[in-house]
């Protein structure tokens, strides 16, 4: 979620009246038709106002900036009427300004992305890899499906994961998920806790906590950051780390930091929702993920080309 | 979310009130990770830096993340908007009203 605020204090005096003096404008001596209650003591009639010329402006500025109130006059109530229902119909007014309101901010998105959707030419097996998630809904609340997983040509797919999450924004750049995720190889359910966060300087972050239906605790942590070579290369560095609390033969993951990813991918975004990439994905086993992955005769660590597209929509 | 003081103009807010002809210091903070480009229709306002007789005479002013900027106006009576002019932000809820009052030929109230 991205979060957006601008504040807006208002400082309104006498004094700072003032200052229109000082830059220059031309005021009518007319006085407005009626003095506002706070008016500054020369009230000006903006409407018939000269603009100033540069020449202007010049000779009739003293140096220094202009000064400012010592006491802010409070701002006055808001108006409950439209200035348009002057000019116009009010009930086709006040349609305008019904569908003005749901047009800016009221609306309900949705965004399907694939974030990593690579192949990796290795020897042996030629491997792919898929990392993608869809949302619908508006700016606190959402519904979220990611999916990820891997396999080889020849075969098939090695692991896969779905989760079905019910996101909400609880502070203004973290969004809280919880749902169910779903392994497919080997077969799992999980009750997921996730954290979504984009850290200053837009660091993307995300980490997790899957309680399984055998009571399996994993977690996992990511992290991806897009340096912007210029407006359409990009370079993201990622990484991801995933823990086990238990050791789980089945899956063969042992406790503790079970794998860890690290990534720099190159991409070129052909449009702001194409990018293809090249990049480089080293893969590690720690610990006794290592020792199963050593007693199943595979290597602990890995690196490897990839080539993909990132795409949403 | 994405608005002024905390509400999208999808939440109705109250519009940001002024009195004709007044002169009005505005101080925008950005306390956001992106640029922002506020416009107020209707009127030019003075950027409040520089020397005056030198200040910037914008209707739209970049203001930078972690930023803050300021500009003098001058009300005029009516209904104005007041938006991020990064449309997609506008349109996230990132729009209010400068309402200025009396409108012409109205009495103060």
């Amino acid at each position: 979620m991205k979060a957006a605020l601008l504040l807006i204090s208002l400082l309104a005096a006498p004094a700072a009246a003032q200052t229109m003096d000082h830059t220059g404008h031309a005021m009518p001596a007319t006085p407005p038709p009626a003095a506002t209650p706070q008016a500054a003591p020369a009230p000006m009639d903006h409407e018939g106002h000269a603009m100033p010329t540069p020449a202007d402006t010049l000779e009739q500025s003293p140096a220094g900036a202009p000064p400012v109130a010592e006491q802010p006059t409070p701002p006055p109530s808001a108006p409950n009427d439209h200035a348009a229902d002057r000019y116009y119909d009010p009930a086709a007014m006040g349609r305008a300004r019904g569908v003005l309101r749901s047009e800016h901010g009221g609306a309900t998105m949705s965004k399907v992305m694939a974030n990593l959707f690579e192949y990796r030419p290795q020897s042996g097996a030629d491997g792919y890899r898929w990392d993608g998630e869809a949302w619908f809904g508006g700016d606190i609340n959402r519904l979220v499906v990611k999916t990820e997983g891997e396999g080889a040509s020849g075969e098939g797919v090695e692991a896969a994961e779905l989760q079905l999450l019910y996101s909400r924004a609880v502070t203004r750049y973290s969004d809280l998920q919880v749902g169910l995720r779903q392994d497919f190889k080997p077969g799992r359910t999980y009750v997921s806790l996730g954290v979504e966060t984009l850290l200053p300087y837009w660091i993307e972050t995300q980490g997790a906590l899957f309680l399984s239906d055998k009571g399996d605790l994993l977690g996992r942590v990511e992290g991806a950051y897009d340096l912007r070579l210029t407006q359409r290369w990009i370079l993201q560095p990622r990484a991801e780390l995933n823990f086990a609390a238990q050791d789980m033969p089945r899956t063969r993951t042992g406790s503790g930091l079970s794998t860890a990813e690290l990534g720099l991918r190159l991409r070129y975004e052909l449009r702001r929702e194409f990018g293809p990439y090249v990049g480089v994905s080293y893969e590690r086993s720690y610990g006794r993920t290592a020792d199963y992955a050593r007693a199943a005769g595979r290597g602990v660590d890995d690196a490897s080309l990839v080539v993909g597209i990132r795409a949403w929509f | 979310m994405w608005g002024f003081d905390g509400w999208s103009f999808s939440e109705n807010p109250k519009p940001y009130a002024f009195r004709k002809g007044e002169r009005v210091r505005v101080t925008l903070v950005n306390d956001t990770m992106m640029s922002h480009p506020i416009h107020l229709h209707g009127h030019f306002f003075d950027l409040t830096f520089g020397p005056a007789g030198h200040l910037p005479r914008k209707h739209t002013v970049l203001v930078a993340p972690g930023g803050k900027v300021s500009f003098d106006f001058t009300a005029e009576p009516g209904d104005w908007a007041f938006h991020c002019h990064m449309l997609y932000h506008m349109h996230a809820g990132m729009f209010q009203v400068f309402a200025v009052r009396p409108l012409d030929g109205e009495a103060v109230r």
